[in-house]
Order: structure tokens, then C-alpha cells, then sequence
């Protein structure tokens, strides 16, 4: 415990098993590499969806734009500029995708989260506690809220990085990042945690 | 658990799902992809229009020639927001043209607010169509007059209503709309979408360098995101190039939605300025390491800025980005102070600031160090020139005698600052300023060669032998090419400006290495 107190002092950190893909296979994807645009994919592919579902709310639209973005970085990839943050720029594409959708769409104002998620839970993986998480994060939290939380948690996005990538004051991601956690612990707390040893 | 451990298992398990929940879509994108072909540029423009549901677009042709025959010739009534005036739309290419617009989006003025914009509305009387109409007729003719096609395709839309929401909900109708009408002109589009309240600094400066409010909105934002733009020659770009340089230069900008990608098209591109520039330095991609290349601009010329360190040098070349010639190169011998790793940190210049400059909000670079921005405030500061006024900015990062420094370089009028700014303090070390009344004009005649410039200097010094140059750089300097020098012998630290072509020593300095 107080290993752990020592350490969680220590300024931010990324998330363990956060995506951290090498800009090299950028470079490979450029000359048209499918082999290193299907190891990209691999690495990066669920922080690609939980941007996207964190913005558009629905697994479909998630789903389609996560395609295209692939499609899109293939054909970009000459474009993409070496400069040690290869996620960032791919997240900058989910990113625009997603809100075009939106505008599309004509629902850049959605009236209410909980109506716009699915009650239909099949469309998730099922069989596991951490569902009950994602469930929570879509339900509970605002738009802008979830957007942080899920760049922290699955994209492994520092808060600077993600300040920058949802153009916000620093100040306003750290806020909304605090608040999202404290609603999810609240929430979860009544909760079993997962399956295997308990913390302790 | 505590919080933050709890946090973190939240996060782990919310990562977790997400990664399952993913559907997989390898196939579709590879069959996608496949379909595109490879990524040549001319492909890399057609995969990025990925085909959507689209509304079916009203069939307009017919009512926007219409108009165009129209015989026009009336004079643009002026009205006023009281007198019936609901939104004013703004359309820059670079023609550029205000539309005001009845609330029930009827067109009661167009006006060009350019020469481009003057050729596009030629004889069209788009007074009394409707706002669809006429936004058809113009994006026709500058289809068809050329503004708009596959090596420039962006168009700013620029919305202004009291209602702020009804403004925004335009905006992103038009957006869509133009989207349409270049898809239907086969060119993919970059279209940026802003809306803009009205704001006395904006319609100064937009009266100032003659352009819309609108497309002095987006140059604004653009130089408070990075101090090393400046308005004035930013304000004489198409709205492509705009587009262009917030992309390479990595500058979000805020409130303006945008689709498409700005088309490099005209440009020889990063990858064709890295070429030349590695083949002047002799550098391979073996060789060379800290590859920076970023798009600038240059009293109007488009420029590839090409950085890199090959050995115990640093290289950085400005390659025309239309014609590739190089327009500035130069060497600087590496500090031996700093690691490897961390040389080149100080001499990006695209730290982004948010806000407006000189906001107080900035944070020291890495190590201490103060940022570009900061080494730039604190120049102008001295100086007493605005940010505004400046011009011609250079922020590079130095070791003078082992000490960090920011060299910052600007114009503001006809004078020309020179500045050493203390890294760590952001006291001003040294600083020149001088009268920049040398006559613009252009090279004519044989360049002597940097070899030859680095004897002439030697010789002028007094000294042979073991001379380390810390510092050879050949640009054009007010249309003269000059090489400047620095090199270390005898104790004595030298600087000097050579004439490219004649030879003429325009410049020098010396002082005691300590």
C-alpha cells in the first residue's frame, strides 16, 4: 500500500497495454504495405471503436467509421508527418469522421445518451462484468466526459494529448475526467468486481 | 482500493470490454482499400471522399443557369441587419464574395470583395434567389473559372447570425451542401465551415488587408496558434494554402468544422523536398535522424521546411514548394553539450499556445527551457514591436558559449531584430537592430560558391589552419543571396555576411571566444 501510494504520486502515466504504434509502419502503409496496415489495425483497432463509439453512441455508426478510417489512413498514410504520435493523428481522423457523421446526421445535439443507447445488449460482448463498465460509461456520463474517459482508458492518451485532440483547455479534460470516474465509482461500487482474485 | 486504484481498475476493465466489443473489420477495409489502389497522391485524394448516404441534391442546374443569364449590371443594394438582413454568408476560395440573406434565405445583396471575386459574379444577378441558387452559381463558376479544381479544392463557408444557433445550423447545411456540388463537379472538396459574431478586431483587420471578416477570422486563428505566422502574409493566401499550412503544421482550429483534405496537389510534397533537400546535404535515410518537415509561407512563396541532423551537423532547407528550388540552407555544427536525443528540441517552432498570444497561459518547454512563444514575447518585448506588427519570425535554438539561447530574428516595419535570448531566463543576451533599406532585387549572375565565401572570410580574418565552422547558411535575404557564416579560430569567435555573387563582405563581427 504504500508502494502504491508512492507511485500513484508520480506524475501521470500511460495506461498499461496502451496502443503505441511504431511510425514505421506508417511509412510501410504509405508504399501500400497490407501486411503492416493489418498489424496498425491490430494494435490499434479498439482504441479506433472506443473513440468512435464514445462520440456517436451507436455500435453501427462506431462501426462504419472505424472502417473508413482504416480505408482513409490507407490512402493518407503519405501524408501522416513523422513526429512521435502516430495515435494522436490517427484518433484526429476518428475524430473528424465522427463529427461529420454527426452533422450528417443532424443529430449534433443529441437530446438524451440514454435514449440513443441500445437497451439490446447482445450488441456487446457478452459474458463478462466489464460490460456492465462500458454500459455505465454510456449511460451515465456526458458526451464530453465519456470522450475523455475513453481516450484515457483504451486509447492511452495522456490528458495533455487528449486536451489537444479534443481542443479543450487541459484544465477542462482533467475536470471532466474526475467527475466521469467519480460518477463510474459510484455506480460500480454496489458491483461485484470481476471475476478472479479479488483486489486486495 | 483506493481511488486512484479503483480508477485504474475501472479503466483497465472499460479498456478491456471495448478491445472485445470491437467488431472486426480488417476484411471490409482491405477490400477498400484494394478497390483505391495503392497510395499514389493522385488516389490518396479519391479514397478520402468515402462515399456516404447523401441527401439527393435538389436538381438546382437548371434554376442556377438561370440566373447566370440573367443580365445583371444593378448596383449591390446595401442593407442593413434592421432591414430585413438575417444571416451574412461568406464564401472565400480565393475569390471571395458576401452574400446577405433574408430570413427566409432569400439573396438581398452579393458582393465581391476581391478581383477573383469580381470575374466570378461577372454578370450574374443573384439579388432576390434563393440562398441554394445562388451558392450553386458560384461554386459553378468557380468550377469552371478554375478556383476551385483537384490541385486546390478548398472553400471556406463563413456564417454570421445574431442567433448563434440558427447561424451554425447554416453553416453546416451550406457545408453539406458544397460538399455536394463539388462532388457532382468531380473535385474532392476541403470545405471549412465557421460562424462568426461580430467583433470589431475582426472587421478592422478584415478592412485592413482587404479581405472577409470570415477569412480574417481563420488567419487570425491561425497566427495565435503559432506565433511564427504571421497575418499579413497569411492574409494574401488562397484559403487552400490556409488549410495547408494549419494541416502540416498540426493547428487545430477551433470552431471550424472541416471535411476533406486540403489538396497538395500543386505542391511537390514532403516526401519530393526531403528528396532534394537530402540530396544537397548528401544525406541518405540511413544517415539522417530528427526528420522535421513542415510547410511554411514566405512573403507569399509556399515553402517546405526541411530539418534533419546527419552526423555532428544539423541541416535545415527551405525548398520551394512549387518549383523545388532551395531557398535557404544551412549547416550548423551540433553543441556538444546536450545529448543526442534532445539537440533538436528547442528549434521546432510549432509549439501550439491556444488562445491568443501572450495569453500567460504558456509553460516552459522541457528541461526549464523557456518555449519558442516565450523567446519570441520576450524579443518583441524588448523591442517594443507588437505581435501584430512583426514579420519575417525566427525562433532557433542555440548554445552560444555553452549557454542555451533562443536566436529570434523578425521584422517589423523596414528594421530588421536580431536576438539572443537566455533560454533558461528569457533575458535578452545581445540584440541588433538595423535599417533594412537594402533594394529588393534579383540574383543575376554566378554564385561564387560557399567554398570560396569561407576563404574570402579566412582571409579576411587573418587566419588559416585549424578553423571549425560552427555555422554555414545560404539564403536570400531581401532578393540578394548571401551566405552567412560562423566559424571559431585563434580564440576568436567570428560572424560574417557574404554577398553570394559578388563576394562583398556585407557584414561582420568578432569577439573573443570565452
Amino acid at each position: 500500500m504504500f508502494f502504491f501510494c508512492l507511485t500513484s504520486t508520480i506524475a501521470e502515466t500511460a495506461a498499461p497495454g496502451a496502443p503505441s504504434p511504431d511510425e514505421g509502419l506508417l511509412a510501410e502503409i504509405a508504399q501500400g504495405s497490407e501486411e503492416a496496415l493489418r498489424a496498425l489495425y491490430v494494435e490499434t483497432s479498439a482504441a479506433v471503436y472506443g473513440f468512435a463509439l464514445s462520440i456517436l453512441k451507436n455500435p453501427h455508426d462506431a462501426e462504419d467509421v472505424m472502417q473508413e478510417t482504416y480505408i482513409r489512413l490507407y490512402g493518407a498514410a503519405s501524408a501522416y508527418r513523422p513526429q512521435g504520435k502516430p495515435m494522436a493523428w490517427i484518433l484526429a481522423i476518428v475524430r473528424n469522421l465522427a463529427r461529420m457523421r454527426l452533422r450528417e446526421a443532424g443529430k449534433t445535439v443529441l437530446p438524451d445518451s440514454q435514449e440513443q443507447w441500445p437497451e439490446d445488449t447482445a450488441l456487446f460482448h457478452s459474458g463478462s462484468d466489464d460490460r456492465l463498465v462500458l454500459e455505465a460509461a454510456m449511460r451515465l456520463l456526458s458526451d464530453e466526459e465519456r470522450q475523455v474517459v475513453m481516450l484515457h482508458a483504451v486509447s492511452g492518451l495522456r490528458h495533455r494529448e487528449i486536451a489537444t485532440l479534443l481542443e479543450q483547455p487541459l484544465s477542462t479534460v482533467l475536470s471532466r475526467y474526475h467527475r466521469a470516474l467519480a460518477k463510474l465509482r459510484r455506480e460500480l461500487s454496489g458491483l461485484p468486481a470481476r471475476s478472479g482474485p479479488a483486489a486486495k | 482500493m483506493n481511488r486512484k486504484e479503483e480508477n485504474r481498475e475501472i479503466e483497465r476493465r472499460l479498456a478491456e470490454e471495448v478491445r472485445a466489443a470491437a467488431p472486426d473489420v480488417m476484411e471490409e477495409v482491405l477490400a477498400g482499400s484494394r478497390a483505391a489502389g495503392p497510395a499514389d497522391e493522385e488516389v490518396t485524394a479519391k479514397i478520402t471522399a468515402i462515399p456516404r448516404r447523401r441527401r439527393p441534391w435538389k436538381a438546382l442546374a437548371a434554376a442556377a443557369a438561370a440566373v447566370a443569364l440573367v443580365a445583371g449590371g444593378t448596383a449591390f443594394a446595401y442593407h442593413r441587419i434592421s432591414n430585413g438582413v438575417d444571416s451574412i454568408v461568406q464564401l472565400d476560395v480565393n475569390p471571395s464574395i458576401e452574400m446577405k440573406v433574408s430570413r427566409s434565405e432569400k439573396v438581398l445583396s452579393a458582393q465581391a470583395l476581391n478581383d477573383d471575386a469580381e470575374a466570378i459574379l461577372g454578370d450574374m444577378d443573384l439579388e432576390g434567389a434563393s440562398l441554394d441558387v445562388a451558392m450553386n452559381a458560384l461554386i459553378g463558376s468557380m468550377l469552371r473559372n478554375g478556383y476551385i479544381d483537384e490541385l486546390a479544392n478548398s472553400i471556406l463557408i463563413t456564417v454570421e447570425n445574431k442567433d448563434a444557433a440558427k447561424g451554425e445550423a447554416l453553416q453546416e447545411r451550406l457545408t453539406t451542401e458544397v460538399e455536394q456540388l463539388l462532388q457532382a463537379g468531380q473535385v474532392n472538396g476541403a470545405v471549412l465551415g465557421q460562424t462568426t459574431s461580430a467583433d470589431e478586431e475582426l472587421s478592422q483587420l478584415a478592412r485592413q488587408y482587404g479581405i472577409s471578416v470570415g477569412k480574417a477570422a481563420l488567419v487570425r486563428q491561425l497566427v495565435a496558434a503559432d506565433s511564427l505566422l504571421d497575418f499579413a502574409s497569411l492574409a494574401k493566401l488562397p484559403i487552400n494554402d490556409l488549410n495547408l499550412l494549419a494541416f502540416s503544421r498540426q493547428i487545430a482550429l477551433d470552431g471550424v468544422s472541416s471535411t476533406g483534405q486540403a489538396s497538395s496537389g500543386a505542391y511537390i510534397g514532403e516526401s519530393r523536398a526531403k528528396e532534394i533537400a537530402f540530396q544537397r546535404a548528401g544525406a541518405t535515410d540511413a544517415t539522417a535522424a530528427n526528420l522535421e518537415i513542415e510547410l511554411d509561407c514566405d512573403d507569399g512563396v509556399m515553402l517546405y521546411e526541411v530539418e534533419f541532423v546527419v552526423g555532428n551537423y544539423k541541416y535545415e532547407y527551405d525548398v520551394d514548394a512549387t518549383t523545388g528550388d532551395i531557398r535557404k540552407e544551412e549547416r550548423d555544427a551540433r553543441p556538444s553539450q546536450p545529448s543526442s536525443g534532445d539537440s533538436s528540441g528547442g528549434t521546432t517552432a510549432t509549439t501550439p499556445t491556444g488562445g491568443t498570444g501572450g495569453s500567460g497561459t504558456q509553460t516552459t518547454g522541457g528541461s526549464g527551457r523557456l518555449t519558442v512563444d516565450q523567446a519570441l514575447n520576450a524579443a518583441l518585448a524588448h523591442a517594443g514591436v507588437s505581435a501584430q506588427s512583426a514579420y519575417d519570425k525566427s525562433v532557433e535554438f542555440d548554445y552560444d558559449h555553452g549557454v542555451a539561447v533562443y536566436e529570434v530574428e523578425f521584422r517589423s516595419g523596414t528594421v530588421e531584430y536580431e536576438y539572443e535570448i537566455d533560454a533558461a531566463t528569457g533575458e535578452v543576451r545581445a540584440w541588433k537592430s538595423e535599417e533594412d533599406d537594402r533594394p529588393a532585387s534579383t540574383v543575376t549572375g554566378q554564385e561564387i560558391g560557399m567554398d570560396k565565401a569561407k576563404e574570402l572570410a579566412l582571409e579576411r580574418a587573418g587566419v588559416s589552419g585549424d578553423v571549425r565552422f560552427q555555422k554555414e547558411k545560404r539564403e536570400y535575404d531581401d532578393g540578394r543571396l548571401i551566405y552567412e557564416l560562423e566559424f571559431r579560430a585563434n580564440g576568436m569567435e567570428y560572424e560574417c555576411e557574404i554577398d553570394a555573387v559578388s563576394g562583398a563582405i556585407l557584414d561582420w563581427e568578432s569577439e573573443w571566444d570565452d
